[in-house]
């Protein structure tokens, strides 16, 4: 059985070989995660599986058992009901998103980051964001608004 | 949204004059109106067109129909702040909405980084137009005249000190809008103009209202759109530029339950199935065996040009400039240069791929797209569906890039003659591989400068012929291409091919050559290409006369020029360019241009070579831009930095080779943009020149980034880094 942000979602039968990103967006009308090039090469389809980041183009229904998947839309700020989770607090106050299609890719992969590693340096940021392309350019933001999530003051490279 | 009124049709003959293409002769055509193709949307905003962008809504807010078109540059943000400042309301009592193309007249295309620079002034004098309409009301209410009031936020101020509010002159909660009879009365005079400080919003950094439903998954884009009832289309693609459909063999598709219609359209060129459920559709893509067939074979496809040959037969269309005398020689030949730069066809690789949705009827059609042209993706559907434009209403979705893509959409296009088919909404979702080879592309572009320094460094003469593709024109039917080229030198092929050195024996020379390719506006048209040559070159003078490439630079600019002067003076204070210390491997360059006669941009790359792991890294980018006064620093900033990483990315990486009619590239691990672990630190400075207009920012900052990165690379190996893109095996080369 699956779990989708916390809720247990039943997968009809002729679903099984569909992808997490299609079955998110067609099935639940999560829109959220979005689709860029299908086959693992933007991010733009960034979801936390048991708490990672994963490719959900590269997922398949069948082979995701019992699986908990967070979208973007089940981000949660862990201490507050009524406020956004920090990462998308600081990506709102750095103003990160230009035309905005990558970011929630990007913030499920930040997210992903910041739970294993909460103080990551401009390297481990990097490294971890560089499987999320964003075609308007918006790095530099990206990299500021890990710090400020983290608490942390940006640093040059 | 809708709304009733009717809509000004601009004449035709209008139309034609100011999409430029009237000069192409193509007015002869007029007399025949239904052969003409649909034409985009050039026209700039005249004072009629504005009457409805800025209304008041009767809860006492304004509402703004923005113009523009958003993808990502946040025109809309800093026009609403110009609407704010008129009008003194903040950012809460103001809404920014996208128009549906019933909801305004036709405005000018989403192009160029004009939204900004062209509609700043238009919007301004409606919003003071608003305002002082509403100052007439007051007065009428509260029996005073006009100049009685006091303007103060969201309303006036009486002089007994009573408030009129713009809520109360709301009458019947019936929108207030300026009518025709309105534009009589004088302009009034605009706060833009004498920016008073406690309302002006001009210089705030305002956020995009989307931005926290961006962050939170709940934007919607053309590819989000849900209309209830809609059926599903998996839409086959020509696999080769002119291919034809021929047949199709439907397979095991024939029978699969859940399919509503199997389109073999041979008219329109489409093969689509259309199915009530989006999973069944895409699975069967394998099933189905499409034949398509070339039957004027595929010519004309070419992922470079050879300028030599021209060059022997001195063999180029159109000439830019010629003054003095070119032939002018040099007294030392050693202080002359002759050099070929080359770049490669790009694609805008937006990370949305174009999705639309369309709802046909016997008499209307509703489509849903992101388009940087909603009027010309209605024109050209009506077009297809034989209805008049005013029975096709597009409503435009946030774009997830465009970058010129998305002048037109055939996503919505394919959907809309599926739906009338099968009498059903349909969506239609492209692929990122039909990105790649269903879009139009940035042609390649060939040069050959020819250029000479005096000892004391002074450009004696300088002569450029380049090849490429039209662009501005690359989208014109094939059916009346040949009117345009006999009469039109593109001059998106040509933007930026004028130096801005002060040149007295100067030839620029250029052809543009249609393709089989298509072709159309890419970010900056040809500015990028042409600045990488002629910055290169720029370079190449300064080493030959041993001068400081910045030093070379102001020597050679002429006073009208004085504000490139100004940002090259910056970035190399910004740089600590005359202190660079560049280590054993590194590199310092520079390169500068103006944008469209108007925004100057200087760049300072720094690189670093790795032979130990193979690499060539851009480790910082220092940019000064003069883009006269900012209205929002930081969505300006945003479009700086966003075009100087697309500049790299160019620089390095991108490129489409075709072969057999087809790109050879059709996903991001072949067609790479830069990644986050290879952005450079990007320092930035804009120059504040409060009495200068606003002027272009989208694509201004990128003409100059390739050529800051390749002169890095000659200071740092004496390489000359001639065609884009570039990597570290082409340094390893011996010479
Ligand atoms: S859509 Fe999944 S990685 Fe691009
Ligand atoms: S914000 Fe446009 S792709 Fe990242």
């Amino acid at each position: 059985m699956l779990y989708i942000n916390d809720k247990q979602v039943e997968i009809p039968d002729e679903l099984s070989d569909t992808p997490l990103v299609q079955f998110l967006r067609d099935y639940l009308d999560l829109t959220g995660t979005k689709f860029g090039c299908g086959d693992g090469l933007c991010g733009a389809c960034t979801v936390h599986v048991n708490g990672s980041a994963a490719r959900s183009c590269q997922l398949v229904l069948k082979d995701l058992a019992t699986a908990h998947i967070t979208t973007i839309e089940g981000l949660k700020n862990p201490d507050r009901t009524d406020a956004l989770h920090p990462v998308q607090d600081a990506w709102i106050k750095e103003a990160v998103p230009q035309c905005g299609y990558c970011q929630p890719g990007q913030i499920m992969s930040a997210t992903a980051l910041l739970i294993e590693n909460p103080q990551p340096t401009d390297a481990e940021i990097s490294e971890a964001m560089s499987g999320n392309l964003c075609r308007c350019g918006t790095y530099p933001r990206i990299r500021k608004a890990i710090h400020t999530a983290a608490g942390g003051q940006a640093h040059d490279k | 949204m809708t709304n009733n009124k009717p809509l000004k049709q601009v004449s035709r003959r209008k139309f034609l004059v100011n999409t430029g293409w009237a000069a192409a002769g193509i007015t002869l055509l007029s007399s025949c109106q239904s052969l003409l193709p649909a034409f985009p949307s050039t026209s700039s905003p005249e004072l009629e067109d504005g009457l409805l962008w800025i209304q008041l809504m009767p809860s006492g807010e304004v509402q703004f129909l923005c113009p523009r078109m958003e993808m990502g540059q946040g025109a809309a943000v800093g026009l609403t702040q110009i609407v704010a400042t008129e009008l003194k309301v903040d950012q809460a009592h103001i809404q920014c909405q996208t128009p549906s193309t019933n909801d305004l007249p036709r405005f000018k295309l989403t192009v160029g980084s004009e939204s900004i620079a062209v509609f700043h002034r238009p919007v301004a004098i409606m919003a003071a137009r608003l305002r002082e309409y509403l100052r007439r009301e007051a007065a009428l209410k509260a029996d005073l005249h006009p100049s009685d009031l006091k303007h103060s936020n969201a309303g006036f101020i009486s002089p007994d000190g009573s408030v009129i509010s713009y809520e109360s002159l709301v009458i019947n909660t019936v929108p207030v809008i300026l009518g025709d009879k309105d534009l009589e009365t004088p302009a009034p005079a605009l706060y833009f103009d004498t920016p008073t400080s406690d309302t002006s919003q001009i210089g705030k950094n305002w956020k995009h209202p989307d931005i926290q439903a961006i962050v939170c998954g709940k934007m919607t884009y053309s590819r989000d759109v849900k209309v209830p009832g809609m059926a599903f289309a998996t839409v086959f693609h020509p696999p080769f530029f002119n291919a034809k459909l021929m047949d199709v063999n439907w397979g095991g598709a024939k029978d699969k339950p859940g399919i509503i219609d199997l389109v073999k359209d041979l008219e329109n060129n489409l093969a689509a199935i259309v199915a009530d459920n989006p999973f069944i559709a895409s699975s069967l893509r394998n099933d189905v065996e499409v034949l398509w067939q070339s039957p004027d074979g595929i010519k004309n496809v070419t992922s470079n040009f050879d300028i030599q040959a021209h060059i022997e037969t001195d063999d180029f269309e159109h000439e830019l400039i010629s003054t003095g005398n070119v032939d002018t020689p040099a007294t030392d030949s050693r202080n002359t240069i002759e050099s070929g730069y080359e770049t490669p066809v790009y694609t805008h690789a937006g990370l949305e791929p174009r999705s639309a949705v369309a709802s046909v009827s016997g008499t209307s059609a509703e489509i849903w797209c992101g388009s940087q042209d909603p009027f010309f993706v209605r024109d050209r559907v009506a077009r297809l569906l034989d209805f008049d434009e005013d029975q096709v209403v597009v409503h435009p979705q946030r774009m997830g890039g465009a970058f010129g893509g998305r002048v037109f959409c055939r996503a919505a296009e394919e959907a809309a003659i599926l739906s009338r088919k099968s009498g059903l909404p349909v969506r239609v979702q492209w692929s990122r591989e039909d990105e790649f080879q269903n879009s139009y592309f940035q042609p390649p572009f060939s040069h050959h400068i020819k250029a000479s320094v005096s000892h004391d460094g002074t450009i004696i003469n300088w002569q450029h012929d380049f090849l490429s593709a039209p662009i501005i024109t690359g989208q014109v039917p094939s059916n009346i291409a040949w009117a345009v080229d006999m009469f039109v030198a593109d001059k998106g092929t040509s933007r930026g091919a004028i130096s801005p050195y002060n040149i007295t024996n100067h030839r620029i020379r250029y052809s543009d050559i249609r393709q089989d390719i298509p072709v159309g506006a890419w970010r900056g048209l040809g500015s990028a290409p042409n600045n990488f040559a002629i910055e290169s070159a720029i370079d190449e003078l300064a080493e030959i006369s041993q001068k400081d490439p910045i030093q070379f630079r102001l020597q050679n600019l002429p006073a009208k020029n004085a504000r490139l002067a100004s940002v090259l003076r910056e970035v190399s204070t910004l740089s600590n360019w005359d202190s660079r210390a560049p280590a054993e491997n590194e590199g310092y360059g520079v390169a500068c241009s103006i944008y469209k006669n108007e925004t100057c941009v200087a760049i300072v790359a720094k690189i670093k070579i790795d032979h130990q792991t193979e690499d060539v890294t851009i480790s910082d980018i220092w940019c000064a831009q003069d883009n006269g006064t900012t209205i929002n620093p930081d969505l300006v900033e945003n479009q700086v930095v966003g075009n100087i990483i697309w500049g790299c990315s160019i620089t390095l990486k991108e490129r489409i080779n075709f072969e057999a009619g087809r790109s050879m590239q059709t996903n991001f691990d072949d067609y790479e943009i830069l990644r986050h672990n290879e952005c450079p630190n990007i320092h930035i400075k804009l120059l504040a020149t409060k009495d200068t207009p606003p002027l272009p920012v989208g694509e201004a900052a990128l003409a100059p980034v390739s050529a800051s990165i390749t002169n890095a690379v000659y200071a740092a190996t004496k390489r000359r880094i001639r065609q884009l893109p570039f990597d570290y095996d082409v340094l390893s080369i011996d010479t």
